[in-house]
């Protein structure tokens, strides 16, 4: 079917009825379905969610127009592809055994239409931004995009797994856990994406604390609560700080 | 006399559906790898060497220490499932813990290259394997006794009940005794 469609016949499909991408007919049927598919969704994914990124890169401008649009497919992919195999195992758990194939055809097409929509929230998101509205309000209104266009993009996950299973609803939370604490750091990882107007453009931050202390920190300040925040690197990949003493 | 006395055959089905031996050991690498995640990510050499079979640790010995007591008990109470049934449950409840470890050690690897979080991140994930494993494996339990006897006996579930508070609780007390030795803070390991 795919093979001989256009991508925006695919576009198409992805945002009216999504389940139409999927075939029962199969693991063989299911792997030439991915083969075919695959292609198109991850184009797909890549220019809705660029589209997205130069919307939000709009709001500094300069330089974030493009690192906002190479970073943001990425932050859709990379909560994806991490939690993917953890997704498999608890719905094994719950009797549920889903194929490869199956799960990478599910998350790509999630993914994809979660960044259609993302495409399609652009120029709301970007007209609220050329008014140079607050950082905080800014800041907000992009995570008020994402919440909008990743509620389907999660729902069309779980609706594309196969039907069945003891305890599905555990298995069910379980998967969204996961996806919302790996995008959560995700974008913590790949931040900036909306710079102050001011403020010096760059394509990553150091890797440093982590998404839940800085949630806890801006919940202190909008308390009133100045204390400051000392993000302290930390993991494989930031710089070690071995027993240090603060003092 | 010996020579002629027979066994007579017990009223339950024997012969459960065997555990992959391969997909026992597939588990347990799954257990290992996630303490193995963590391990990455500690800052210091010797708690992270020591985070690597963490897991494994706590796993095994709640199954290790509690599914005697449950067979026995369940034998004791003349339920009707067969031994060999319960314990190919449990094997198969293991097998499904492994696999989410398994799954889990890729978040918990990517947290622990990105933040200081690893150890946390363990321990929920060590959290949501208990979870798994209790549902797997009463599910398992509950179907090799459905097995066995077309209705379950209410007993069955008080039964199940109590042995998943006891392997909680060892779970509790021999994660803390193996916190204690990775962490070396002084516990009775």
């Amino acid at each position: 079917m795919a093979g001989q469609t256009t991508t925006l016949a695919v576009v198409g499909v992805l945002l009216r009825q999504p389940e139409q991408l999927l075939t029962d007919a199969g693991d063989e049927a299911e792997r030439d379905r991915l083969a075919l598919l695959a292609p198109q969704l991850l184009g797909i994914t890549l220019i809705g969610a660029a589209i997205f990124g130069l919307v939000i890169g709009s709001y500094r401008g300069d330089l974030q127009y493009l690192y906002a649009a190479l970073k943001t497919p990425a932050l859709l992919l990379l909560p994806v592809l991490i939690g993917l195999p953890a997704i498999r195992a608890v719905h094994g758990a719950c009797e549920l055994e889903i194929p490869w194939s199956r799960m990478a055809l599910a998350a790509l097409i999630a993914v994809a239409r979660t960044a259609v929509l993302a495409a399609a929230c652009g120029p709301v998101l970007w007209l609220y931004l050329s008014i140079q509205p607050d950082y905080h309000r800014a800041i907000l209104a992009l995570a008020g995009c994402l919440l909008l266009v990743g509620g389907p993009g999660l729902w069309t996950l779980i609706r594309a797994l196969p039907a069945g299973g003891r305890n599905r609803p555990l298995a069910t939370f379980a998967s969204l856990a996961v996806l919302g604490v790996l995008l959560a750091q995700s974008g913590w990882l790949l931040r900036p994406f909306v710079v102050r107007p001011r403020a010096e453009v760059s394509f990553l931050r150091p890797i440093e604390a982590d998404v839940f202390s800085s949630l806890a920190s801006t919940r202190r300040a909008a308390n009133g609560d100045y204390r400051g925040w000392e993000a302290r690197s930390g993991g494989l990949l930031g710089t070690r700080e071995i027993d240090e003493d603060p003092r | 006399m010996l020579a002629t006395t027979t066994l007579h055959p017990p009223p339950y089905e024997l012969g459960a559906t065997p555990v992959d031996s391969r997909a026992v050991l597939v588990a347990l690498l799954g257990l290992l790898a996630l303490g193995a995640a963590a391990g990455l990510g500690s800052p210091a050499f010797t708690p992270g060497l020591r985070l690597i079979p963490s897991v494994l640790l706590v796993e095994l010995a709640s199954l290790a220490l509690g599914s005697p007591a449950l067979i026995a008990a369940h034998q004791f109470m003349g339920l009707a499932a067969a031994p060999e049934a319960l314990a190919a449950a449990l094997g198969r409840a293991l097998i499904h813990a492994g696999r989410v470890a398994g799954g889990l050690a890729l978040i918990v690897l990517f947290f622990g290259a990105t933040t200081r979080l690893a150890a946390p991140m363990l321990l929920i994930a060590l959290a949501g394997v208990g979870v798994f494993t209790s549902v797997t494996a009463c599910a398992e339990l509950r179907a090799a006794e459905r097995r066995a006897a077309t209705v379950v006996a209410p007993m069955f579930s008080l039964l199940l009940l109590g042995w998943l508070s006891l392997s909680w609780l060892i779970a509790a007390r021999v994660g803390v005794d193996v916190a204690a030795w990775v962490f070396d803070f002084g516990g009775t390991w």
